[in-house]
């Protein structure tokens, strides 16, 4: 089959192209430089530079053709830049959380470079499971390139599901705040359509600090500082005893009594009774800085930009992330009507990775030795971080961009554009465990993952007037994308020497030479590349600047669908009206704005893996729990249906979001005050979901199409200078988003369908625990109902009362109750920025309410009956073990913890706790050096800031800090790295 | 020049959509599709041996295979696991991830449906690639066959009725109920006769059913990791002992002792029972039929194995095992001093937890100091149990005598005085039974022992009405009873 145009609809394709080729004509200059009527009005970056004092304001420079990429139609969002370029954020996510509305920022472990995740307006999909939020990623577009984002799929080959074996760096780092212009964040189809199915989660929209004609002009921006060392109340071996006691004294048999803890037992052993000091070595107060310089200047005909950065981060337990970018644009006009744009940027990234033992044993898919855990003693941690210097831990990430761009002019009308674009990212770790703190056997690893995305676009564009008001513009183009993901992985058990610190197998019928056994090293090899090719046409109506309606049609051929429905059509229309341009609002005094908006569009989404473009697939899955990665019985492969990974379905099609979106936007008093609403209901549907099926064929479950869910919501802003004076000004910006999601339905008609530990039923929000309800203790056996049991186990004196929801005397999973959610109902910000003279204060608060999460480090501390030595990952202690837990310790009751009946089970309401928060995220005092001042000295701009992040938290919740929590809602404790108090301070300078 | 740049351009537009030709034909790298599947040589070999890897695989995950056939019994006693205590008590419908992990038999219906489906493809391969002979074809299939048949056998001891289901699934994932267990094992049992007529006795080439060297590899490969003449008959005779066809079973039995020139079988020496070259690295003439695992495949694993929950330190460094035999129950099961398998099955016997000794397959590359990979063989059948289970046999068809000197010729061979013609018939079978305790321990027999000897109740909480009302079984789990209504749970765990 070979696809020179769309091998379905290939007539209509046609008939649209002549359409919009057809409709176009004369265009008019002015197009891109005024703002389009279309945007939101209080959401407009450039709006918001011009309310900041005029010293800040910097006239960057701008990659050229991302004036026609960054033309916003819809809903968009976008942080105030000029702040968060004095705050010591890495990724970009940071940036945006509490600033850009509609936007959930998910940042599980504080951990310096570590991969975080957003969401907007909601996940789309599932996520059941870490490899689930690559793909519900928003798509990031960087001067109109659309980056490649790491993949999941390395996950397969792994036992436990916490850290991807890789670096696990943040993809998004790369990008230092200093060379970017603005971020926009489009979330409704009008905005992201343009951006095709990749977008379907939304767009973070980065227009960096390109190339700028004028004078030479060189910028230094510079800070550093310090985060502090939290304080916390450790414990040793005492507490932990006294805690346990009570339930010994209880409930326990001579037997269990026998298997009271042997660290514990002995109160003088010093190791466990001794000092509790090892908090002063595992945190620190980490030290951070950053140093960035760019250059820029040209002339008409050439204009460039230069930049070059470097930060450096550490945090607690050792870990250190440092940061090397670069970058180049260059604009050049070659000749007359060509415009001709190239811009370079790489970067490296190098992390130092906590040294949890989850961690490391993780990495090296094999539990240690869990009799006792490490000591709360300072001396014993610093002796177990000496011998973990003698290993190795390389974590480095390299990621080189480029874009390239050619725009010709025919005539001001038409013009043609034409951008292609390569990503390229290596990921690349070395590990080397030493014997002295693995049981006595070393262990080796390394992992080389490599991604590209080549893109391909080229389009046509007319513009035109009809008479005086009626503006047309027509665009068409065609879109090529291709993905390459792959890696390799390899490990070595038990190596003859820690000397040797890479591994080199032995050959087959020699286990004595080389550096280790062969059948003690194993590799792995995978790669999934994807395609995407697309066909779209634009056609827009302005008239009078009042009225602007848009359509959008693209045709969109996945490689990832089957063959038979691999092209699919998604239309996308836009419209507004600028009431306030009527003639009955022209001359209103208090209203100066007020404009609806209104957009519906549907857009493909992309399935993340190629298993499904062609019905049931065979597979190697002859391992099992603990195992996964046999591949041979009696040294010959083995290959059978795929039944672990499910039975694919034959003729799986493309899953897509229908997404309409209203808004409004108003301004008060020549715009002094501004707000925004938006109303959206997005519904992803016929998404891909591994429903259960009848276990008697063998299959885990059946891919198949058919799952909605969907996600709606209202967000707010509202802005207002409220003080505008020579030395006074006062603004504030505040922002609120709503959104609830539900699950509308399940593939084959199911009502409902349970998921590892949650339940989905269709009609209610997809986001909820599935919990049991406790209502207290039954203290005594007279106090069981008679004949209550519990999945059959009756249940006794000092077990939970659980609510019997359904009444049958069974306390089963029909009595779970869908409860709680770790999305909150609203969430926002609210920043502030006071300027007297040349001193501002900037400060942000952001907030969460209507957030539950389930403490899973409190049930962990009380469930030490199943997990005390337990030879289970989840029953690896930390040093941070040595704590006080984090929780109303009083308000758990005293259940009998060797019940077999689980009591103190993770997901039961017991846990569920409320963890909405308001945060002081940052407080910023700058100095600006006064222009006048400046001028004599040859500076264009000055300005000195001190900065502190994180300072102050309101909240109800008792398990630790409310925004440290894994994706899917559990507090994990020690794993869950709060970000961090610290002050910075820095300045900015252009001369 | 402007030419130029618009015949450039024009190229680089042309390009652009001419590139689209065949980009979204992507295959993937990562898994088959059917129509790429079962056209060769090596799509039959790799689809036929799948079988035995996911009956492997389903034995050991959460080392279902001692769960299901041992751990009941209560012979081990369980230090702090909570899970494995509520097996031991037979709460077999407590809340663990494990426990729904042994009650669910979707691995070994994954192990049915890729048997179903290699017997449906392997005929038409031949046809399709002429590497792949209609004699090997043949072969491989009989393979398969036992492996279904022995899958349901398996499964009807664990689960009672389960439904049988003998044809490629088609997609509707159709549901059926339970299927009464006798018709499953007259399948089984007719799997097992069509399966025998085209194994060979040995994979050694000198078979008519096989010639040559199998797949390359001689008989030092294959010996009892492949299923044979004498694992069929075995697996018959097991299938008539479950159904109390005790002259049946005597029959099959008496055809494999027939051929043992043809089969090799032989006895083992208690040392070379327990040795790292023994039983339980296997290919050895004392094993009927394992399921491999072997270090220089580097098919080995840190679960899946009893090891896994009874080797402690020194051997492994945790300070305690998961479960160990008390020195009571040692003394109770070994009463005899001179018993040879009492210092070799068990070690460490002055502790509070002896340790059990007998499996404990680290190769040498994995010890000083232990990194936890074993690579032990399940032992599914071997020669001792088959003649115990002969002399069982024999007693219950009346022959005391014979049953007595098969009986007294195993003590023998273990070092213990022989049980004297003056016991009773039913103090005979108890000696069989408690032989096949003693030989048989930690091989995952002895829950299965009770059942057929009908000692449950002696040996468990559980009454004879709980027997008869399925205790015996295991519950059906709750995800298979709630994706298909039609099955009904076992009474018992109603």
């Amino acid at each position: 089959m070979t696809y020179f145009y769309p091998c379905t609809r290939k007539k209509q394709a046609f008939l649209l192209a002549l359409l919009l080729m057809g409709t176009g004509a004369a265009a008019q200059k002015k197009v891109f430089s005024k703002s389009d009527s279309t945007k939101s009005v209080s959401n407009d970056a450039t709006e918001r530079l011009k309310q900041l004092p005029v010293s800040n304001l910097d006239s960057a420079g701008y990659i050229r053709n991302t004036e026609m990429m960054l033309r916003q139609l819809g809903a968009t969002s976008s942080p105030d830049l000029d702040q968060a370029r004095k705050l010591p954020y890495i990724g970009i996510n940071s940036v945006l959380a509490g600033r850009a509305t509609g936007v959930d920022v998910r940042i599980p472990s504080a951990e310096p470079g570590k991969r975080n995740a957003i969401f907007i307006r909601g996940a789309s999909g599932l996520l059941l499971k870490n490899g689930d939020i690559f793909a519900a990623q928003p798509l990031y577009v960087v001067d109109g390139m659309p980056l490649q984002y790491d993949h999941a799929f390395a996950y397969d080959i792994q036992r436990f599901d916490f850290n991807r074996i890789g670096t696990e760096i943040d993809p998004l780092a790369f990008i230092d705040v200093n060379d970017i212009r603005s971020i926009s964040v489009l979330k409704d189809a009008g905005a992201t359509a343009k951006y095709g199915p990749a977008a379907s989660a939304g767009v973070i929209e980065i227009s960096t600090r390109g190339p700028r004609t004028g004078e030479l002009r060189v910028e230094v921006n510079g800070y550093a500082g310090l985060s502090l060392k939290p304080t916390l109340k450790v414990i040793n071996g005492r507490w932990e005893r006294d805690f346990r006691l009570p339930f010994y004294d209880k409930y326990a048999t001579a037997e269990q009594y026998r298997s009271f803890p042997a660290y514990l037992a002995d109160s003088t052993n010093a190791q466990y009774y001794g000092a509790a000091d090892w908090d002063e070595s595992y945190y620190r107060n980490g030290l951070m800085t950053g140093l960035h310089a760019g250059v820029s200047g040209g002339t008409r005909l050439a204009s460039f930009r230069f930049g070059v950065g470097q930060s450096t981060l550490q945090g607690q337990d050792n870990t250190l992330m440092r940061r090397y970018n670069v970058n180049f644009g260059i604009n050049i006009t070659p000749v007359k009507r060509l415009d001709w744009s190239t811009y370079l940027s790489a970067g490296m990234i190098n992390r130092k990775r906590n040294q949890s033992l989850r961690d490391r044993m993780g990495d090296q898919d094999y539990i240690l030795n869990l009799d006792r855990p490490p000591s709360p003693n300072k001396t014993l941690l610093d002796e177990y971080y000496n011998y973990l210097e003698e290993g190795v831990d390389r974590n480095r990430n390299t990621n080189v961009r480029v874009l390239n761009n050619l725009t010709y002019t025919f005539s001001p009308h038409f013009k043609f554009n034409s951008r292609f674009s390569i990503d390229y990212g290596q990921n690349f770790r070395d590990l080397f465990i030493p014997s002295t703190v693995n049981d006595g056997n070393n262990f080796a690893n390394n992992f080389d993952g490599l991604q590209t995305r080549m893109t391909l676009d080229n389009s046509v564009e007319f513009n035109r007037y009809f008479g005086k008001h009626h503006r047309l513009v027509v665009t068409a183009g065609q879109y090529n994308q291709w993905d390459r993901w792959r890696y390799m992985y390899g490990k070595a058990y038990r190596g003859k020497s820690d000397y040797i610190k890479i591994y080199q197998p032995s050959s087959p019928g020699d286990p004595n030479n080389g550096s280790h056994n062969l059948r003690l090293t194993a590799n792995f090899k995978d790669r999934i590349r994807a395609a995407l090719a697309s066909f779209y046409g634009n056609i827009g109506y302005d008239y009078k600047d009042k009225y602007s309606v848009s359509l959008y049609l693209r045709q969109d051929g996945s490689s990832n669908v089957t063959e038979d429905n691999r092209w699919k059509m998604f239309p996308t229309a836009t419209a507004s009206w600028n009431i306030s341009k009527e003639n009955f609002l022209r001359e209103s005094k208090t209203l100066s704005t007020l404009r609806l908006r209104g957009s519906a569009g549907r857009m493909g989404k992309l399935f993340s893996l190629d298993y499904y473009n062609g019905g049931p697939v065979y597979n190697v899955e002859v391992g099992w729990e603990g195992t996964p990665n046999l591949s041979t019985y009696n040294a010959y492969p083995v290959l059978n249906a795929a039944y672990e990974l499910g039975y694919v379905a034959p003729g799986i099609g493309w899953a897509y979001t229908d997404q309409p979106n209203g808004g409004l936007d108003f301004g008060f008093m020549k715009d002094r005050i501004r707000a925004s609403v938006d109303v959206y209901a997005r519904t992803d549907r016929d998404m891909l979901l591994k429903v259960p099926v009848t276990q008697e064929y063998g299959y885990s479950g059946m891919w198949q199409n058919g799952m909605d869910i969907r996600n709606s919501g209202v967000e707010l802003t509202l802005e207002a200078t409220i003080l505008q004076q020579k030395d006074l000004a006062w603004s504030s910006a505040l922002n609120a988003s709503f959104n609830r999601s539900q699950l509308l339905a399940l593939p084959g008609g199911q009502q409902s369908v349970v998921l590892g530990n949650r339940r989905f039923e269709v009609g209610k929000p997809v986001d909820r625990f599935w919990l049991l309800q406790n209502e207290g203790i039954y203290a005594t056996d007279a106090d069981v109902p008679s004949g209550m049991t519990y999945q059959g186990i009756a249940m006794k004196g000092g077990d939970p009362h659980w609510v019997d929801q359904n009444g049958d005397n069974v306390i089963d999973d029909n009595d779970r109750i869908m409860e709680g959610s770790h999305n909150p109902k609203v969430q926002g910000g609210w920043a502030n920025t006071v300027r007297y003279r040349n001193l501002e204060l900037n400060f942000l608060l952001s907030y969460a309410f209507g957030r539950k999460l389930i403490n899973e480090s409190l049930a962990a501390r009380f469930d030490f009956a199943n997990r005390e030595g337990a030879d289970d990952i989840g029953a690896v202690k930390e040093v941070f073990y040595w704590a006080e837990p984090e929780g109303d310790l009083d308000r758990v009751p005293r259940y009998n913890p060797w019940s077999a009946v689980s009591p103190y089970q993770v997901n039961q309401t017991l846990f569920l706790e409320d963890a909405s928060y308001v945060r002081l995220r940052s407080v910023t005092f700058t100095y600006n050096f006064r222009s006048a001042w400046l001028k004599e000295r040859g500076m264009q701009m000055l300005r000195l800031y001190v900065t502190g992040n994180n300072l102050l938290t309101w909240t109800r919740y008792r398990g630790g800090d409310p925004e440290a929590f894994s994706y899917f809602g559990y507090d994990q404790g020690g794993y869950n790295w709060a970000q961090p108090k610290s002050f910075t301070m820095g300045f900015n300078l252009q001369f | 020049m402007r030419k130029i740049w618009i015949g450039g351009l024009v190229v680089l537009m042309a390009a652009g959509w001419s590139s689209c030709k065949n980009m979204l034909d992507i295959e993937s790298t990562r898994a088959v599709t059917e129509e790429n599947m079962w056209a060769t040589k090596n799509d039959a070999w790799a689809g036929s041996f799948a079988c035995y890897g996911l009956l492997r695989a389903a034995m050991c995950n959460e080392n279902a295979y001692w769960a299901h056939g041992e751990l009941r019994a209560g012979q081990f006693t369980i230090t702090k696991r909570g899970d494995l205590q509520a097996v031991r008590n037979n709460r077999l419908t407590s809340n663990y991830v494990t426990m729904d992990t042994w009650r669910d038999w979707r691995k070994f219906y994954a192990t049915i449906a890729q048997c179903n489906l290699a017997i449906a493809k392997l005929p038409g391969i031949p046809a399709l690639d002429e590497r792949y002979s209609r004699t090997e074809m043949e072969l491989d299939l009989a393979q398969v066959r036992y492996i279904r048949a022995f899958t349901y056998f398996y499964m009807v001891r664990v689960w009672g009725d389960v439904p049988l289901i003998t044809e490629v699934g088609q997609g509707d994932f159709a549901t059926l109920p339970r299927t009464p267990q006798n018709e499953v094992l007259e399948f089984a049992f007719n799997e097992a006769t069509n399966a025998i007529a085209k194994l060979p006795w040995q994979f050694d080439g000198t078979h008519p059913e096989q010639t040559g060297n199998y797949r390359g590899q001689g008989i030092s490969h294959w010996r009892s990791i492949l299923a044979t003449k004498g694992a069929g008959l075995t697996l018959q005779a097991h299938i008539r002992v479950w159904q109390k066809d005790y002259q049946g079973a005597l029959d099959i039995i008496q055809v494999i002792r027939d051929n043992g020139s043809k089969t090799g079988y032989n006895i083992v020496s208690v040392t070379d029972l327990v040795s790292n070259s023994g039983t339980f690295r296997g290919r050895r003439n004392e094993n009927i039929f394992q399921l491999d695992m072997n270090f220089d495949h580097a098919e080995i694993s840190t679960t899946g194995q009893i090891e896994n929950w009874t080797l402690r330190a020194p051997d492994v460094s945790k300070k305690e095992a998961e479960m160990y035999v008390t020195k009571d129950s040692i003394l109770n099961i070994f009463p005899l001093a001179s018993d040879l398998r009492l210092t070799t099955f068990f070690t460490d016997m002055g502790s509070m937890q002896p340790m059990f000794y007998k499996i404990k397959m680290l190769n040498d590359a994995v010890k000083n100091p232990t990194l936890r990979f074993f690579n032990s063989a399940i032992v599914v059948f071997r020669y001792e149990e088959l003649l115990l289970l002969q002399a069982e046999c024999q007693l219950r068809t009346g022959n005391f005598s014979g049953a007595l000197t098969l009986l007294n010729d195993r003590r023998g061979n273990r070092n213990l005085t022989p049980v004297l013609n003056t016991v009773s018939e039913e103090q005979l079978l108890d000696e069989i039974f408690r032989e096949r305790r003693r030989e048989l321990i930690g091989e995952g027999w002895l829950w299965y022992d009770l059942v057929t000897f009908g000692k449950v109740p002696e040996f468990t909480g559980l009454s004879q009405a709980d027997v008869d009302n399925g205790a015996i079984y295991w519950p059906v789990s709750r995800a298979a009873l709630s994706l298909n209504p039609k099955l009904i749970q076992t009474n018992y765990w109603k």
